[in-house]
């Protein structure tokens, strides 16, 4: 890890743990030895109150690549999430965590936190990661609404 | 328009009360002339009028910005900062000599010097060194105006000879101050354009690059008579203090704003510029300033430099020197970690903190903990050396004496969040010493260092545990304090999890796990106060269990063991928050109560391995766990959520402990057969999971024999049916029912661990047991389904919950005896009959993912013409229509083709449908438009030209095909690609590169083929891609080869650093 890259993810940290929306977390993993890894960290986004998403808090773990913050970090849900612009392999599609599209070095983690909630209640029907949630979504919005709530279920608050 | 009265009048008549009808009209008809070439004159007239209303000049101040924004001419520029400068120091002029009364309104005169701020970042900015401003020079604009203010023969006839000189005059050091203590108002409206130009650029900065220039201007000239002026005020500051401590200087505010600007830009431009701008004078002086108070114990100022301190500590804590820090050490904790220098000061800080208690000013306390926290964080890494290592001597005793300090701050007396932050804060020092401690060299450590280290975050356990309690949140619900600090508090509680995380590493089971078992266990709840001691500490406990298996701790489950008090009063936390979430108690306690019960349940859940191992305490469990749901009824949000609580637990018992409760069967089949009536009030959520644990405990009856299970389902079965068939037309209803009865096949999968040799030894019977099914329960079960499907065959749900259950041990991850293991012609039958009378967009897709389930299953038992019957009934037949218009559709049935492709990939390629219909309409399908179609298509021919599944037999007759179907399907593939989105071009780079490995010398053919006749223009274009595609190996490599040759014949620009094409 460049040194950047890793005074960035300590300044993100501090940031972080000073000031971050409510209901959210997000710490680095602990290695094995029990020390810090701080281009992996694990974090929770609460579904914004009054949508579909309100019962629940989503696990993410964020992975930050050695030349952070020239590149974005990947943002990934469990597997099988269920988001229009969620990949199967619960890889986040948005246009601030892709380097060829809005990622911007200042972007900060609560940015991106701040992002993926809106993203959740705010699908973006252009950009489809995955086909379940997003045929339903674009065609049946009543089963999507149904497995949205099933899901938030799994990961209450 | 060429009147100014006519003008004037316009502006007049925006600012009205009540505004025209036309007001639009009139912006639109102002701003064209704000932006004209007569813009300039326009501004200058307006700030001209001797008796101009203050809308009027300030009208005319933004009319000089707006020219500022539209112009690029230099002489413009030149003209505008000496109207801008000349008309802004005839007002500071008149606002000294006249006061506020006659002058201009402030607010003119902050415009002006914001416009004057622009034009400096403009003159001074990279792109003016080789552009149209080159000429102007202009370094110091606070000296200009200095300069203009006092002049003593300013006067509109004088303005072009004065303004000629002024711009590039010095001001001394002496001068500069006598002129500024010349007025008062001459004093802070210096400050305020220093204050002002600062804040701009900063707003500047966020918006340009390349602004290094700029920030070397302002260091070599700006800084200095800035600084000068602030520091000379600050001094002023404190001997008007000593003169007479009673009465506040009235440029104190004015001094401290500008102060402040000065420190963020500072903060901002040290990372940004060469030269090195010290502020310690003036952060020397004002510590001074923070530790003066008088006699009565009143601190003038003491806020305004924490707030400063606090931004720098927070930001840029180097900006202070080390001198300046250890004399801050020394005020903020009365000894200093590596020296001997006495603290006299820290007296202030003692007083200082009993006035802002003693006033309840928690505002201001909170903003003092936030800088001792924040300056603390700075040199945590070296207390963590000096305290841990050999690396670092310092004196034991002064280190101790700082700890006991930091203990002390963080036990603050007051209540955190609500009152105090001390504690809150000093959270994150806690964790960054113990996160430091956890990553020393154990070579480096003293002897005594895990003793010491042990000792000391012990203590922080100790001091923690009763700051977290829900006693606080209900003082803050009692308070009615708005959700915020509610949510403060959850957020303290949560950040103190992660250091008990952390300091678990250092503590041990020994020291924090086994210490809050027995905690817990030893207490005798005879007060509230105990509960919340309870529950906070099973708050922490759960944190640290969560991630052990208990089964694998014999020294915790010793400890949880020896304590028979731990389950009573984790049970205690449950029935108490069952007892109290009632709405007639009030918001408080529903809150409480369902903490109560979420801590409880999950500690329950958590320690699950454990309560099993003991029939009683299981029993004490479960019995505290039926009452509880008992008293749910979906009333409210308090009791939904502890329903789903309970639920959540309960449901984690049961897969938990299926051997163990065995005895409960009977009990929890009364419950599930009560929860299934439509009158029943849980949640549906409800409904299902405890069906799902029922099916838990039937699972575990394989052990007696598979007819122990059928007796069990049977009734489970019956129930539901019953239910069903009574209350058919209620939707919702029956649809949950049916989501039970997938639930509980879900839950009779075998599971994949936890098989004993009893175990195993039932799965043979058990499984010629299911195959026959004397109760009877396939059949039920399908003719349950069949009878809902007749009313609800247009409800996807319906569908989708149908196929789910027929596909039940299908979709099992281990192969095993199930009472749904329906057979192959079983499931068939079910899915011809749903076939023939179903709606395909709306049951399609579930079919067709049973149908998938079935081939994977029962391959080896069918033949390619199976397959091409299967084929043609599903997706072509009555369906056909349907599935070729819509492209969805057509995709299921591309996914279908390709997944048996990938389980015995002979079926089909063999078959009749295969050159008839699948290979010639597949090539078709190459050009759909929409993404996941595309993504299916070319995932089909890429299985088609590389597939490791085939036979000799099967690649030598797909060979064949592909070989006369080349020429077509490379065509329809490209016409395809050059058409498609960028984001779809991945696909049809990963099926070319797979055509060209397997085909080399065809596939060539075919690409110089095709090419030409896409984009004949193209030529070299396709040259380059051609030559890339047979020499990469990677799909990226290929991508960018295809996205290339997609730019270019799109006409669209090159990537970066590519090979022009």
């Amino acid at each position: 890890m460049s040194s950047l890259c890793l005074q960035r993810l300590q300044e993100e940290r501090k940031k972080w743990r000073k000031d971050h929306p409510f209901g959210f977390y997000a710490k680095p993993c602990k290695k094995a030895d029990g020390s810090m890894n701080l281009q992996k960290w694990e974090a929770g986004i609460p579904g914004k109150d009054g949508t579909l998403w309100k019962d629940g808090v989503y696990p993410v773990t964020i992975e930050y690549p050695d030349d952070y913050p020239s590149k974005p970090p990947k943002v990934k849900f469990p597997a099988g999430f269920y988001h229009p612009n969620i990949y199967p392999s619960g890889t986040v599609c948005l246009s601030i965590l892709n380097e060829d599209q809005d990622w911007r070095p200042a972007i900060t983690l609560k940015q991106i936190a701040l992002g993926i909630q809106d993203l959740l209640n705010s699908p973006n029907p252009d950009s489809p990661a995955q086909e379940p949630a997003w045929r339903a979504f674009s065609k049946n919005k009543k089963e999507y609404e149904r497995i949205v709530i099933e899901q938030a279920k799994e990961y209450t608050k | 328009m060429n009147d100014l009265q006519q003008a004037v009048h316009l502006i007049e008549s925006l600012y009205l009360p009540q505004p025209p009808s036309n007001v639009n009209e009139i912006q639109q008809q102002l701003q064209a002339v704000q932006r004209s070439d007569h813009g300039l004159e326009l501004g200058n007239q307006l700030l001209s009028q001797e008796m101009g209303s203050p809308n009027i000049e300030y009208f005319g101040a933004l009319t000089l910005a707006v020219q500022f924004h539209t112009t690029n001419s230099t002489e413009i520029l030149a003209e505008l900062l000496k109207l801008n400068m000349l008309h802004l120091s005839q007002r500071a002029r008149l606002h000294i000599t006249n006061g506020r009364q006659n002058g201009s309104p402030m607010l003119v005169i902050k415009k002006l010097m914001s416009n004057a701020a622009q034009i400096f970042f403009r003159v001074n900015s990279a792109d003016a060194l080789n552009g149209p401003h080159a000429v102007l020079e202009w370094n110091n604009p606070l000296e200009t105006f200095c300069t203009l203010v006092s002049h003593p023969a300013l006067s509109p006839d004088s303005a072009n000879e004065v303004f000629a000189h002024v711009l590039s005059e010095k001001i001394s050091y002496d001068h500069l101050i006598s002129l500024i203590n010349s007025s008062p108002d001459f004093n802070a409206l210096a400050l305020l354009f220093s204050e002002v130009i600062m804040e701009d650029l900063k707003k500047h900065q966020s918006s340009k690059v390349g602004i290094s220039r700029l920030h070397g201007v302002v260091h070599d000239h700006l800084y200095i008579s800035s600084t000068s002026i602030i520091n000379y005020n600050l001094q002023q500051i404190a001997l008007a203090f000593h003169n007479n401590p009673r009465e506040r200087a009235p440029f104190a505010d004015s001094v401290f704003q500008c102060a402040i600007a000065w420190v963020n830009y500072t903060i901002m431009a040290r990372s940004k510029s060469q030269g090195h701008m010290d502020l310690s004078e003036m952060f020397e002086i004002l510590i001074q300033l923070m530790c003066l108070h008088d006699s009565a114990n009143h601190f003038p100022f003491s806020e305004n430099v924490i707030a400063i301190l606090g931004e720098v500590f927070a930001n840029d804590p180097t900006m202070l020197s080390y001198e300046l820090r250890s004399n801050v050490e020394g005020i903020f904790l009365g000894v200093h970690k590596s020296s001997d220098n006495g603290a006299d000061s820290h007296q202030w800080m003692l007083q200082y903190m009993n006035h802002l208690v003693v006033d309840e000013m928690y505002e201001e306390l909170k903003e003092l903990a936030l800088c001792v926290v924040d300056f603390l964080q700075i040199s945590n890494l070296d207390v963590c050396n000096k305290l841990f290592t050999t690396v670092s001597n310092g004196n034991a005793g002064n280190l101790d004496q700082y700890i006991k300090v930091l203990l002390q701050m963080t036990n603050f007396t007051l209540t955190p969040v609500l009152e105090e932050f001390f504690s809150v804060r000093m959270v994150d020092f806690w964790l960054d010493l113990c996160d430091g401690y956890n990553n020393l060299v154990r070579d480096t450590f003293k002897p005594e260092t895990p003793e010491l280290a042990a000792h000391l975050f012990g203590q922080v356990v100790q001091i923690y545990l009763p700051k977290i309690q829900l006693s606080i949140k209900q003082k803050i619900v009692q308070e009615g304090e708005d959700e915020t600090l509610l949510h403060e508090f959850d957020d303290f509680r949560n950040a103190v999890l992660d250091l008990m995380e952390s300091m678990w590493a250092v503590l041990g089971n020994e020291k924090l796990t086994n210490i809050l078992i027995s905690s817990i266990g030893q207490l005798t709840p005879s007060s509230g106060d105990d509960l919340f001691q309870i529950e906070a500490m099973c708050f922490c406990l759960d944190k640290l269990l969560t991630d052990m298996t208990l089964s694998g701790s014999p020294v915790v489950c010793g400890t949880l063991e020896a304590n028979q008090g731990f389950l009573t009063n984790v049970l205690l936390l449950i029935q108490t928050g069952c007892q109290q979430k009632g709405a007639s108690n009030g918001k408080e306690a529903q809150i409480l109560s369902c903490d109560f019960v979420k801590t409880g349940s999950s500690m329950l859940a958590t320690a699950a391995d454990f309560i099993k191992s003991d029939s009683h305490r299981l029993r004490s469990c479960m019995d505290v766990l039926f009452g509880s749901l008992e008293t749910c009824a979906n009333a409210d949000a308090a009791d939904s959520k502890i329903e789903l609580s309970l639920t959540r637990c309960t449901t984690k018992m049961c897969e938990t402990s299926r051997a163990e409760l065995a005895s409960y069967l009977p009990t929890f089949l009364t419950i599930q057969k009560a929860m299934m009536h439509r009158s029943s009030k849980v949640s549906a959520y409800t409904k299902q999971k405890f069906t799902c644990c029922v099916g838990y405990l039937i699972q575990d009856c394989l052990r007696d024999g598979p007819a122990r299970q059928a007796e069990y389902l049977s009734r489970v079965i019956g129930t539901i049916r019953n239910e069903i068939l009574e209350c058919i037309s209620d939707r919702d209803h029956v649809l949950c029912l049916l989501h039970c009865v997938s639930e509980l096949g879900g839950a009779l999968a075998v599971p994949t661990e936890g098989a004993d040799d009893q175990y195993a030894a039932q799965l043979v019977q058990s499984n010629e047991y299911w195959v026959a099914d004397p109760p009877q329960l396939r059949a039920t079960t399908l003719d349950l389904l069949e009878r809902v499907l007749a009313q609800y065959a247009s409800d996807s749900e319906f569908v989708e919950r149908a196929c789910l259950i027929m596909g039940s041990q299908l979709a099992a991850t281990e192969e095993g005896p199930h009472f749904l293991g329906y057979s192959m012609q079983e499931l068939l039958d079910f899915l011809l009959k749903r076939n023939g009378a179903c709606e395909p967009a709306v049951a399609l897709p579930y079919l067709s993912y049973l149908l998938e389930l079935v081939v994977r299953r029962y391959a080896s038992s069918l033949a390619p013409s199976d397959l091409d019957y299967l084929f043609g009934e599903f997706f072509l037949g009555s369906h056909r229509a349907a599935v070729a218009s819509d492209p969805d559709l057509t995709q299921l049935m591309i996914n279908f083709v390709s997944s048996v492709l990938e389980t015995r990939p002979g079926l089909i390629v063999h078959g009749e449908r295969w050159p008839t219909f699948i290979l010639p309409e597949f090539v078709h399908a190459l050009g759909v438009k929409e993404r996941f179609t595309i993504a299916a298509v070319t995932k089909f021919w890429t299985k088609v030209v590389n597939n490791k599944r085939f036979s000799r037999a099967d690649e030598v007759a797909v060979r064949a095909q592909v070989c006369e179907l080349g020429p077509q399907l490379v065509a329809h593939t490209l016409q395809a690609l050059l058409h498609a989105q960028r984001s779809d071009l991945a696909c049809y780079s990963d099926f070319l590169r797979a055509l060209v490995a397997r085909y080399p010398l065809q596939s060539r053919q075919w690409l110089e083929q095709a090419l030409p006749e896409l984009a004949a223009h193209q030529l070299r274009a396709h040259q380059v891609l051609m030559e890339k595609l047979f020499v990469t190996r990677g799909s990226r490599a290929a991508t960018n080869a295809v996205l290339e040759w997609w730019l270019a014949c799109n006409g669209l620009p090159p990537l970066a650093g590519a090979t022009a094409a």
